[in-house]
C-alpha cells in the first residue's frame, strides 16, 4: 500500500493551501486536548514504572531459566516505553499544556546515557527544523553512514553495514555523543578544552546511568550480582536495537526524499510541511507496536506536528494521508520488515563508491 | 484574594528537602517520587500536597480553606501567599492565594487560604464548587515580601478593600498573638454589610484587644452613611493616620487612590502594599501606546517595552536580551519559557494564553498585555 509515486512539485499557492489545511487539522486536535490525553500519558507512565519494577525484581531471582529472560525483557520494554512513548514525546513538549512539572519538556530527564539538553538541540531543533536537508540535519546517516549518492564516499563506507550493527547495539551512546561532532576535535579544528567542557554533563549523566544499571542494582542483589548486571545489559541492548531500528525506518527507507540547502532557503511554511511529508516514512503495524515505537510508526504525522500528543497520530493519519495524496505528495507507509529491509539495502548500496540515484524497489 | 507572585519577591527561601531529594544526582528522583506517590500522594517529591482539613464559609461569595500540608512544606511569614494548582480537564491551573491564618495558628502545621468566588474565575469557582474536606490540593511554597518589618512598628493602620483583607488578617493575627502593644486600626472597605469577611472574628478580637479598632466602611449603603476612601474620609476616621505605619491591600483602583495620597503627603516610607496583579508604576515614565507592552524579566529585574505584533523573541533581542532559541519558527521548543503573568497570543495557532504560570514559546508569541517572563 505504499505510495511511492514521485511527489509533484507544488506551486507557492498550493503550498499555502496545503499549510492552511494542515494547520486546520492541527487546530482541531489542539482544541480537543484534555482529560483523555492526560489519562493516556499517565497510564503509560504507570505501566512503564511497574514493568520496570517487575523487571528489576525479577532479575533478583538470578539466572533462573524462566524468570531471567522474562525479567530482562520486561526491563527492556520498560526502557523502550520510557525512551519512546514518554521521554521522546514529553521532551517534544507534547504535554506541556498540562502544566504538570512531571511532564515538562524543559526539565524532563530520560533513562538513557544522553542528556535531555543535548537531545533538545540535536533532535528537537536541528533534526526537526532541518529534516532531511543534507549538511544541516545531523540525523542523515549520523555522520557515519552514507545513505544517498549525494554524500561524498570514502573507503570507510565499505564497512558501513558492519559498523551499523555495532552502532545499533550501542545506539544510546551515539545519541549521547552526537552533539559533540567528534570529528572536529579529531581533525584539530576545535580545541580539546571545548570538548572537555562539553563532555562534563554527558559524563555526569552517563556515570549515573552506568552506576544505576551496573553497580547499584547488581550490588543490591548480592549473590545475584552477575544475573542483574547481565540482565540490565541485555535490557539496555534491546532498547538500543529497537530505538535504532524504529528511528532508521523514519527517514531512510527507499523513496524518502533528501533535500539540498538551496531548495530550502527561505522556505515557506507550506514548503516545510511538504518537506516533512516527503522526508518521512511510516511503519504499518498494530496498536502495541505503535505504542512501543512511541508512535514513531507515524513518523509523517509526527514530523508535521511534533508537539501534538503522539497517541493522536493514528487518529489523524487517514486525514493526513488523504491530504497528502490529494496534493500529489507521497505518503510512504509500509511494514516494518519492508521499511527496515530497504534501509539496509541502502547501507549496502551506498557502501560502494557509485553515486547512483536512489534505489527504487518498485 | 488571588495574587500574582512578583518575581522581585522570590525571597531566598531554602530549597525544601523534597526538592533536594528529587534532584539528587545519585538518585532517580522522579521514579522515587512516583512510587512514593503511589503509596501516599502526600509524599510527592515533585509537588507539595495539602489535605483539606475544613472549609468555612466567610460570606456569600468567600470561603476559608484550612489545609494540612504534606512533606517538604516550609513555614511562612504572615502576609505571604501560596500557590494552589487545580486540575480541570487535564490542565493544571495555578493561582496564588494569600494566607489568612497567622503563623501561630492553633496547630502549627496548618494554614488557611481565603478565596473569593470570582465571576468566570476557573480556579476560584472550582474551589467553591468542587472542593470538599478530606480532598487533596497541590500547593506551592509560600512566597512574597508583604511582610512587616521586625520589630513591628508600634502604631499601625491597615487598609483593605474586599478580599484584600486576607494577608492583613494573617498579619493582624500574628501581631495580636505576639501581644503587640501598639495601637492597630483596620479599615475595611466593602460594598455592603454582607461582604464583611472575618466579621465575627474581628468583632471578638476587638472585644479582647483594646488596642485594636476595626472600622467597616460600606461603599454602597443606600443612606447617608455610604463612604469611600478619600483624603477627607480617612482624616475623619483615623485623624493620626500620617503617624502610622500603613499596610494596604485591595483592588488596583482603590490602591492607586491611596498610594497617590500617601505619595503627595510624602508618606511613602510608611506605606507597604500588595497588589493582586502586576505593580503599576505610580508615575508611568511614558504613556505606552496600544502597540507596545511592558515586559518584566523575572530574576534579572529588567523592564523593557515590546511591540504587540512582534514575536517576543525578536522584541527581547532588540532590547539587548539574549534568550535561548533554536528554530525560531515554533518547532523545537528551545525558547520555551515560563510566563508568570500577562497575556500572549500564539502567532501560528492564534491561541491566547491568559493564565498565570503557563509555558510559552518566545519565537511565536506576541504580547497582548504587560508581561512577567522567567527564562
Amino acid at each position: 500500500m505504499s505510495n511511492l509515486t514521485a511527489s509533484r512539485e507544488l506551486s507557492p499557492a498550493e503550498l499555502e493551501a496545503l499549510a492552511a489545511e494542515l494547520d486546520a487539522l492541527r487546530d482541531s486536535v489542539l482544541a480537543d486536548l484534555g482529560e483523555r490525553d492526560a489519562r493516556h500519558i499517565r497510564r503509560i507512565i504507570r505501566i512503564q514504572r511497574y514493568t520496570a519494577l517487575a523487571g528489576r525484581i525479577g532479575l533478583f531471582f538470578g539466572f533462573n531459566p524462566l524468570t531471567w529472560p522474562l525479567a530482562a525483557l520486561a526491563l527492556g520494554i520498560a526502557k523502550i516505553l520510557e525512551n519512546m512513548e514518554i521521554g521522546h514525546n514529553v521532551i517534544h513538549g507534547q504535554y506541556d499544556w498540562m502544566n504538570d512539572p512531571r511532564l515538562n519538556s524543559q526539565t524532563y530527564e530520560w533513562d538513557i546515557v544522553g542528556t535531555s539538553a543535548n537531545w533538545r538541540k540535536t533532535h528537537n531543533f536541528e533534526h526537526h527544523t532541518h529534516t532531511n536537508i543534507l549538511g544541516l540535519d545531523g540525523d542523515l546517516g549520523y555522520d557515519i553512514t552514507r545513505i544517498t549518492g549525494a554524500q561524498r564516499w570514502n573507503p570507510l563506507h565499505r564497512l558501513q553495514p558492519l559498523y551499523n550493527v555495532l552502532f545499533a547495539l550501542l545506539f544510546q551512546w551515539g545519541v549521547a555523543l552526537q552533539d559533540l561532532k567528534l570529528g572536529r576535535y579529531v581533525l584539530g579544528r576545535r580545541p580539546w578544552s571545548e570538548l572537555r567542557a562539553k563532555l562534563k554533563p554527558i559524563g555526569r549523566k552517563a556515570g549515573f546511568q552506568l552506576f544505576k544499571d551496573y553497580v547499584f542494582f547488581p550490588v543490591l542483589a548480592g549473590p545475584g550480582f552477575l544475573a542483574v548486571l547481565l540482565g540490565n545489559l541485555l535490557a539496555n541492548g534491546l532498547r538500543n536495537l529497537w530505538t535504532y531500528s524504529i528511528i532508521h525506518c523514519g527517514h531512510f527507507p527507499a523513496g524518502v526524499r533528501i533535500y539540498s540547502r538551496e531548495e530550502c532557503r527561505n522556505e515557506s511554511r507550506g514548503h516545510w510541511y511538504a518537506r516533512q511529508m516527503n522526508g518521512s516514512a511510516n511503519i504499518r503495524c498494530g496498536r502495541l507496536m505503535q505504542l512501543l515505537s512511541g508512535h514513531l510508526s507515524h513518523q509523517i504525522e509526527h514530523h508535521l506536528f511534533p508537539d501534538m500528543p503522539a497517541h493522536r497520530y493514528p487518529e489523524i493519519a487517514p486525514q493526513v494521508r488523504e491530504i497528502c495524496l490529494r496534493y500529489g505528495q507521497q505518503y510512504n507507509s509500509d511494514s516494518f520488515v519492508r521499511q527496515f529491509g530497504s534501509v539496509w539495502a541502502k547501507f549496502f548500496h551506498f557502501a560502494r563508491p557509485t553515486a547512483q540515484p536512489e534505489l527504487n524497489p518498485a | 484574594m488571588t495574587v500574582v507572585a512578583s518575581p522581585a519577591h522570590t525571597a531566598a527561601t531554602a530549597t525544601p528537602w523534597t526538592q533536594r531529594l528529587l534532584r539528587h544526582p545519585w538518585l532517580d528522583g522522579p521514579a522515587l517520587s512516583f512510587f512514593l506517590e503511589e503509596l501516599n500522594p502526600m509524599w510527592s517529591l515533585v509537588e507539595s500536597q495539602a489535605r483539606v482539613r475544613a472549609i468555612h464559609r466567610e460570606t456569600h461569595d468567600t470561603l476559608s480553606i484550612e489545609l494540612v500540608p504534606g512533606w517538604g512544606w516550609p513555614g511562612f511569614i504572615a502576609g505571604q501567599h501560596v500557590g494552589v494548582a487545580v486540575e480541570i480537564n487535564g490542565i493544571s491551573h495555578r493561582r496564588r492565594y494569600s494566607i489568612s491564618s497567622g503563623p501561630q495558628a492553633r496547630r502549627r502545621d496548618t494554614f488557611t487560604i481565603t478565596v473569593k468566588r470570582e465571576p468566570g474565575g476557573k480556579v476560584s469557582n472550582w474551589l467553591h464548587d468542587q472542593l470538599r474536606p478530606g480532598d487533596r490540593l497541590r500547593v506551592a511554597p509560600p512566597d512574597g515580601d508583604f511582610i512587616l518589618p521586625q520589630p513591628a512598628p508600634r502604631d499601625l493602620l491597615m487598609l483593605a478593600a474586599g478580599s484584600g483583607i486576607t494577608p492583613l488578617m494573617a498579619q493582624l493575627r500574628a501581631l495580636l498573638a505576639s501581644e503587640h502593644a501598639g495601637s492597630i486600626v483596620l479599615l475595611h472597605y466593602l460594598r455592603s454589610a454582607e461582604d464583611r469577611i472575618f466579621a465575627g472574628e474581628l468583632e471578638s478580637l476587638q472585644a479582647r484587644h483594646p488596642n485594636l479598632q476595626v472600622l467597616w466602611c460600606l461603599e454602597s449603603s443606600r443612606d447617608q452613611s455610604a463612604e469611600r476612601f478619600s483624603p477627607a474620609q480617612i482624616a475623619v476616621r483615623v485623624p493620626d493616620y500620617a503617624q502610622r505605619h500603613t499596610l494596604l491591600c485591595g483592588p488596583a483602583g482603590f490602591m492607586a487612590a491611596i498610594r497617590q495620597h500617601w505619595d503627595e503627603r510624602q508618606l511613602n516610607a510608611r506605606l507597604q502594599f500588595e497588589y493582586f496583579g502586576q505593580v503599576p508604576a505610580l508615575h508611568p515614565p511614558t504613556r505606552h501606546t496600544d502597540a507596545h507592552h511592558p515586559v518584566e524579566l523575572a530574576g534579572r529585574r529588567r523592564h523593557l517595552q515590546v511591540g504587540a505584533q512582534q514575536p517576543l523573541l525578536v522584541a527581547l533581542e532588540a532590547g539587548g536580551e539574549s534568550p535561548p532559541y533554536g528554530c525560531r519558527q515554533g518547532i523545537c521548543q528551545s525558547c520555551k519559557c515560563r510566563k508568570r503573568s500577562g497575556q500572549v497570543r500564539n502567532l501560528i495557532t492564534g491561541q491566547v494564553s491568559r493564565e498565570p504560570d503557563e509555558d510559552i514559546q518566545l519565537c511565536i508569541s506576541a504580547a497582548e498585555s504587560a508581561l512577567v517572563l522567567d527564562y
